[in-house]
């Protein structure tokens, strides 16, 4: 029987040809070189996706809550950007702006482009930040001297497309990637008239947000027919928090909360409520090769 | 979130000089580059899930290009990687608890199925995997799939040979069983 096994195996296995390294992961090596070392805090928590894809926020797992309404929100400073320190440089990002699809993005696009970067940086307290068009395609992003340009990065690189996804009976994990055509989105980010962020009733950093009337109407509608279904937030197709449904939600005020021992710590809260305010980017940003400002121009 | 934790003690990777960073580079991606698609398959294979393996093997690439320098033979890339990308799926199947494999079922649309779950799910034997703990089903795909000897799977892998036979043993055992249980069923 045995015997048998270890013979079919082989052949089971190799019957069919499997689908070879997709273009994305092949893009994806080339740019795990120009990334950043980083500290893995908890390697299980997480996919590096994020930096090699540009697409990726991800939170820590807990048990998450979604609730309606808005208890006690205190004041939280977003902290995206660590204080300037004296002996950073200036950094001058240089982005190109590719294609979506079929669409080549035109002039007034890549302006459209440049005003979401200036609304996140904005949004997070960057001081001092200049976003501006160069050449045909590009886009230069400098910033003040910062210890840790990294958060920045990854805020600007991302296309931020929020999406509300019903997930049924299906459970998620903070920082998984769902596929396309795996779920369909409720409605997406185009429907949040405004974020903040905020903290829960035990102080822990939260993000709220207004819903739009017919997101609100949508997700009243969702939520109250699927009580103890889950439900996702999703950021480049990257779950931002997938919560059980515990009860409808009526009036379009959500807050989000990491629970248990992880949950959102501040600077990621800031960096989530960058994104649901700016929007996402019309066209998505590759970022080039980054350098201080300041450096001497070397020779291509 | 871990992503935007750095603590002050990161240096970029080029501190050692552009020139040594621009060789540093160019090998690992020369070495890295012919083992994509079947690092892709193999975490594939080990996920049933194309995007989750995409996301192992990248995973996986930012792992070996910061510890690249304690590879001193580059023509074992693909041993080394072998070992980053198969713990890294393994972590990801514990964290699943149980492997999302559907069974078979001829009415399921196949239509825009996982490109690796419908490969398994298209064999009934292969479809038996999902019965197995996360270790078995890696050495099993590892002596089949890899077409490894045992002792390579070792060293690969870093078990004991001992651990890999016993692992094997009872992956086959376990394979065995399922298969007979569903045959009897099917026979009803």
């Amino acid at each position: 029987m045995s015997d048998d096994l270890e013979q079919r195996l082989p052949r089971a296995f190799h019957r069919d040809a499997l689908p070879p390294a997709p273009a994305s992961l092949i893009d994806a090596l080339e740019r795990v070189p120009d990334a950043p070392v980083r500290a893995r805090r908890r390697a299980d928590r997480r996919s590096f996706l994020g930096f090699v894809a540009a697409a990726a926020l991800v939170a820590t797992v807990g048990a998450l809550a979604i609730s309606g309404g808005s208890p006690r929100p205190g004041p939280v400073t977003p902290t995206l950007v660590p204080s300037p320190s004296s002996d950073t440089m200036r950094l001058r990002l240089e982005y190109q702006v590719l294609p979506s699809g079929a669409a080549i993005p035109t002039e007034s696009d890549r302006a459209a482009v440049i005003s979401v970067l200036e609304a996140r940086l904005a949004s997070t307290g960057v001081v001092d930040a200049t976003v501006t068009a160069d050449g045909t395609d590009r886009i230069v992003v400098e910033l003040p001297g910062v210890a840790d340009a990294e958060p920045i990065r990854r805020l600007i690189g991302q296309v931020g497309a929020v999406e509300f996804v019903p997930l049924g009976s299906s459970e998620l994990t903070v920082g998984q990637r769902i596929g396309p055509g795996r779920f369909a989105a409720l409605f997406t980010g185009d429907q949040i008239a405004s974020a903040s962020a905020a903290a829960d009733q035990d102080g822990r950093p939260a993000i709220e947000f207004t819903l739009k009337p017919e997101g609100t109407r949508m997700f009243a509608e969702y939520t109250s027919q699927n009580v103890g279904s889950y439900f996702a937030i999703t950021i480049d197709d990257v779950v931002i928090t997938a919560p059980i449904i515990q009860n409808g939600i009526a009036d379009g005020e959500v807050q989000i909360t990491g629970g248990g021992a992880g949950g959102f710590d501040a600077t990621e809260a800031a960096a989530i409520v960058a994104i649901l305010d700016s929007g996402p980017l019309p066209f998505p940003i590759r970022e080039m090769a980054s350098q201080p400002a300041d450096a001497s121009p070397s020779a291509p | 979130m871990p992503l935007l934790a750095l603590p002050v003690d990161a240096r970029p990777a080029d501190i050692a000089g552009p020139e040594a960073d621009h060789a540093r580079r160019s090998d690992f991606l020369a070495a890295a580059r012919p083992n994509l698609d079947r690092a892709y398959r193999l975490a594939g294979l080990l996920l049933a899930d194309a995007h989750e393996a995409e996301d192992a093997v990248q995973d996986a690439l930012v792992i070996a290009w910061r510890s690249f320098e304690s590879l001193r033979e580059t023509d074992k890339f693909d041993a080394w990687f072998d070992r980053i990308l198969v713990n890294g799926c393994r972590d990801r199947l514990r964290r699943r608890n149980v492997v999302r494999f559907i069974p078979m079922d001829a009415d399921m649309d196949h239509a825009g199925r996982d490109p690796f779950q419908a490969f398994i799910e298209r064999d009934a034997l292969l479809a038996g995997l999902a019965a197995l703990t996360p270790d078995e089903r890696i050495v099993l795909t590892m002596r089949f799939w890899a077409d490894l000897p045992l002792e390579a799977i070792a060293r690969r892998l870093d078990w004991p040979l001992g651990t890999v036979k016993s692992r094997l043993h009872r992956a086959l055992e376990r394979l065995r069983r399922t298969l007979d249980h569903e045959g009897r069923e099917a026979a009803r």
